[in-house]
């Protein structure tokens, strides 16, 4: 017996030495090799000079539908700076998806120099405690002031957005033009094409409602000429309430559409990305989406013809708000800031955002980059005869508020859920979350 | 006299605690402390991100029990699926191990069969399930038109009365050859002679399988009831990959919820509370089973 007690000891005090030598001695990674702290000294004792660590940068984001053009800019930058090595990770564009895996990053204390964050409540959320204060710096020197507006809080800038894009209905050419349809330009118009593809059976728009989130642009759109207070969002909560006419009428114009028929059939169960795909199969006539998915569409059906038109409010009045999307910034516990900083010139220089807007078919934020994308002209020409704005949502208090509260209120009203009752369950959404 | 008695004891398993002695501190470390904390955030209005947090006692409980919508639905729906689950992946999973319990190498191949899903991965599952069940491309729908019952076809991910059970059905087919294995184990346990006595005593298939099977069963039955309302309870992966917990919320249920509220709306304190009550109502339930199929025995 006494043997065996003896053996156990012996088993435990290795387990136990083993668990101490793994937290007590700090150990470096050169070329994957791992050195101990005495045997490093010796090496450092020794003139030999050895070669410079590469620096490893780890960059997330969630712009999936762009990992090609992203993967050729990093491939330039590590090209013209051989230390520095780029390891993004694209998640998909799920807002929960992204931001579950950036705050484990963030909380986990792992790896990571630079991310990109949705200008607005999500960027008022990380700037303060996550990001660094890069006001002044040289990145933000030719970068358009609306766009560093959007990437501040508190006045400092802390994230720059890499397009901006406008929410509007893309539409098919053919089909519109077999049917002798024109962009409309009053909300009774809008309705009217509706129902004469409806009468031609012909699927109006594709919508991805599985997703929720995906109604936010419509709501976006249905309000865009509603209001003329671009702080609306701001005043959510205080001196605006989800019950007030400006609100009210953006709930009754979706309901209006769902009566139409506007959808492809059965949108409630079809998700973003095969919404996408209808359209670009040509199996829909009209898409709400925003400029970002222009890349995206053509990659999948070059031969689409795809022409855009902003969409009338209920008022007739037509705005558009331009979103600025992805914006990066640099991670304020990153252990590489100069490079991290070095990255984020390269990826806002001219000719990398040149390369960027010009793949993926978006307006990108410099105010000296000309873009050669068909698409992108007439956009302009859309946006040069309506009013714009920046995206209201841009100052909604809280993330559940864009993220949850009017998406699943715009899918009910769409639905033909009662208005009154859609309104009085958001209210009391919004005051439980603005009274927390 | 005592004294000395437990040094004695103490010192004649020394080596048996030394050796529980590492793994506790680790399951201290890396399960219980954690779990702890959790109470500690349930009790703090954080966004998980910043260093500043604020105590506020119970409100996040009291929010989530008076004013959220959507808690009382999830909690439904959570039900809902477990309930779905556990009488529909176990009642089968018990009849499918009876069927191909003796050995025989076509039995082998059942199996294996049976075995397969639960080795692919949840998210691979969903996604192909997720393909199934699409309304406009799905082949559950054409399936269904092909062989007339085009009026029967549902928005099955969508439809707030089907998709609970749509969801369910998922969890049941990845998890059923699970149920089985346990129930096969449990009848090897089973002594062959007990069958011929009955034989012997003229008794027929079904008298067999209620008076000596699912009898002698308890055991395996109890650990699989267990398990399966444990994992149904918590179910996140396949609800997640599958609807996200929408349209609307139509399918959210506690995990998908929580999930939300830490990850995507910074509401880390009140995620906690859910995560709470969630763990509360799993512990009650598991304790209700396990007492009740120990009173039985």
């Amino acid at each position: 017996m006494k043997w065996r007690k003896f053996l156990v000891v012996v088993i435990c005090i290795f387990v136990l030495m083993s668990l101490f030598a793994g937290c007590g001695s700090k150990q470096s990674s050169t070329n994957g090799e791992k050195t101990s702290e005495p045997e490093k000294k010796q090496e450092e004792s020794t003139p030999v000079e050895s070669p410079k660590e590469p620096v490893k940068l780890h960059v997330l984001t969630w712009r999936n539908e762009d990992a090609e053009v992203f993967a050729k800019l990093n491939k330039m930058f590590e090209d013209s700076n051989p230390n520095i090595k780029i390891d993004m990770q694209i998640t998909t564009s799920d807002t929960a998806e992204y931001y579950s895996i950036l705050k484990t990053r963030i909380m986990g204390q792992q790896d990571l120099d630079i991310f990109s964050v949705h200008p607005g409540s999500y960027l008022n959320e990380y700037a303060n405690s996550s990001m660094q204060d890069i006001t002044g710096t040289p990145v933000t020197k030719d970068i358009m002031p609306s766009m560093l507006e959007a990437g501040s809080v508190g006045g400092k800038v802390y994230a720059i957005p890499q397009a901006q894009n406008s929410t509007l209905i893309f539409y098919n050419k053919k089909i519109f033009e077999k049917y002798n349809l024109t962009p409309p330009k009053t909300w009774a118009e809008f309705l009217n094409i509706i129902d004469t593809l409806n009468a031609n059976n012909v699927a109006p728009m594709s919508v991805g409602m599985a997703d929720t989130w995906t109604t936010i642009w419509l709501f976006d759109n249905v309000q865009g000429g509603l209001t003329d207070d671009v702080k609306i969002f701001e005043k959510l909560g205080k001196e605006v309430q989800f019950t007030d006419p400006e609100f009210a009428d953006v709930f009754k114009g979706l309901q209006e559409l769902g009566k139409h028929n506007f959808t492809q059939k059965d949108a409630i169960g079809t998700k973003y990305e095969a919404s996408l795909a209808l359209f670009a199969q040509e199996k829909t006539a009209m898409l709400d989406t925003g400029t970002w998915s222009v890349g995206g569409l053509k990659q999948q059906n070059p031969d689409l013809q795809m022409g855009f038109f902003a969409m009338p409010s209920p008022n007739d009045k037509i705005t558009v708000q331009i979103t600025p999307a992805q914006a990066f910034g640099i991670y304020n516990k990153s252990k590489n800031p100069d490079e991290a900083m070095k990255y984020l010139e390269f990826l806002f220089s001219k000719e990398a955002l040149e390369i960027y807007g010009n793949e993926t078919g978006q307006l990108v934020t410099r105010t000296d980059v000309t873009l050669s994308v068909p698409e992108l002209n007439e956009v302009s020409a859309v946006l040069s005869q309506v009013k714009t704005v920046p995206q209201l949502r841009l100052y909604s208090p809280n993330t559940k508020i864009d993220g949850d509260i009017l998406p699943a209120a715009s899918v009910k009203a769409i639905l033909g859920e009662d208005v009154d009752k859609i309104i009085s369950e958001a209210q009391a959404q919004l005051e439980q979350v603005i009274n927390e | 006299m005592t004294k000395r008695h437990s040094l004695k004891k103490i010192r004649n398993n020394l080596d048996y605690l030394i050796f529980l002695a590492i793994p506790l501190f680790i399951y201290i470390v890396i399960l219980i402390i954690p779990n702890l904390k959790i109470f500690f955030y349930s009790t703090i209005k954080w966004n998980g991100i910043s260093e500043k947090y604020e105590f506020v006692g119970l409100k996040n409980y009291i929010n989530l029990l008076t004013q959220d919508k959507v808690f009382p639905l999830a909690f439904k729906n959570t039900v809902i699926y477990t309930v779905t689950v556990t009488i529909m992946q176990n009642i089968p999973a018990l009849l499918l191990a009876v069927l191909i319990s003796k050995q025989s190498k076509i039995n082998n191949i059942f199996r294996t069969l049976y075995f397969l899903p639960a080795i692919f991965s949840t998210v691979t599952i969903g996604f192909i399930w997720g393909f199934i069940y699409d309304p406009n491309l799905g082949v559950l729908n054409m399936l269904m038109n092909a062989l007339g019952l085009g009026k029967y076809t549902k928005v099955w991910l969508a439809d707030e009365g089907v998709v609970m059970f749509a969801l369910a059905l998922v969890h049941i087919w990845a998890g059923i050859g699970n149920g089985m294995i346990l129930f096969l184990t449990g009848l090897k346990n089973i002594s062959l002679e007990l069958y011929e006595c009955a034989d012997i005593e003229g008794a027929g298939g079904w008298q067999k399988f209620t008076r000596i099977t699912l009898p002698l069963l308890r055991p395996a039955t109890i650990i699989v009831l267990v398990l399966t309302t444990i994992g149904s309870f918590k179910a996140f992966d396949f609800v997640y990959v599958m609807t996200g917990g929408g349209a609307t919320h139509s399918s959210e249920v506690l995990a998908t919820l929580l999930y939300k509220e830490g990850f995507q709306y910074n509401r880390v304190g009140y995620s906690a509370a859910i995560s709470v009550i969630l763990m509360t109502v799993i512990m009650i339930i598991s304790f209700i089973e396990l007492k009740v199929m120990q009173e039985r025995d």
